[in-house]
């Protein structure tokens, strides 16, 4: 069921503009941003096997 | 913006711009949507030092910030879930920079889509219930186009029939007629064109109609 609201009273600019927080926001990108979905982690990971094989011959 | 708007009016007396640069202008000046190239340009390159380092996406946080928190609050009567909502439309705008490419929409045509798939997100996981927000004077022009007279006769009815409708006609009548976008503007919102926005609005309103008759 919805809700209609009648001339609900609006947030003034101010009171939005202070809720902003960007920091929060790039926290929460570093947190999202796995190691594991970077490339670089698989070639390091798949350089170090090739290298510990070859030295185990 | 009074300053240019008064340079613009005295280079058009002196018929220094030419008749094609007086339309783009005029434009720009108007619409706080549909932005100039060389803004366009400034925010491509903000977003492409932002797909490197993340923290250059700040000055486009702080410009959008305001829009996008209130087109989550009409929709979501709760400050302190559209504050978290507007902070994840954000952070999966920057984890999905990369993605971004500029097709000659406005990036912030971009955000509000991401913002209406988080916001109808919201209404899946039902963390929160479905909030129409309408003023008396947002509603004075829907009883135009529905030829109605008499604000305080047709009121309730009006909230009777913002209940029934369906989702997607009730986000093209909200977006149209409470929040006063362009068609181009819904169009690229839903990825649609702008003729497609038009007649989809059109049908929508038709539609209020009969169930205003009912």
């Amino acid at each position: 069921m919805r809700k209609i609201l009648f001339n609900k009273k609006e947030l003034s600019s101010d009171q939005i503009n202070n809720m902003r927080d960007f920091d929060l926001v790039l926290k929460k990108v570093q947190a999202q941003r796995q190691y594991w979905r970077n490339p670089w982690f698989y070639g390091t990971i798949g350089l170090a096997s090739i290298l510990s094989f070859l030295m185990f011959i | 913006m009074i300053l240019r708007y008064v340079k613009y009016k005295v280079l058009l007396q002196v018929h220094l711009i030419p008749r094609q640069t007086r339309k783009q202008c005029t434009m720009s000046s108007t619409s706080l949507y549909h932005q100039s190239d060389t803004r366009i340009q400034s925010e491509l390159q903000i977003i492409e030092k932002s797909k490197i380092n993340p923290q250059h996406f700040a000055p486009l946080y702080n410009e959008y910030y305001e829009s996008i928190f209130r087109y989550v609050i009409k929709r979501i009567n709760d400050t302190d879930l559209a504050c978290d909502i507007t902070s994840n439309i954000f952070v999966k705008a920057i984890t999905n920079l990369s993605k971004y490419e500029y097709r000659g929409l406005p990036f912030s045509s971009w955000l509000f889509r991401i913002a209406k798939s988080e916001v109808y997100q919201s209404f899946r996981d039902q963390k929160v219930k479905r909030t129409v927000s309408i003023d008396k004077v947002t509603i004075v022009q829907v009883f135009e186009e529905l030829d109605l007279d008499g604000l305080d006769e047709h009121k309730e009815k009006l909230k009777k029939v913002l209940r029934k409708i369906n989702e997607k006609d009730l986000m093209l009548i909200e977006m149209r007629y409470f929040e006063k976008r362009s068609y181009r503007e819904i169009g690229e919102i839903l990825s649609v064109t702008e003729n497609n926005a038009k007649v989809k609005t059109f049908r929508a309103l038709q539609k209020l109609k009969v169930l205003f008759k009912e």
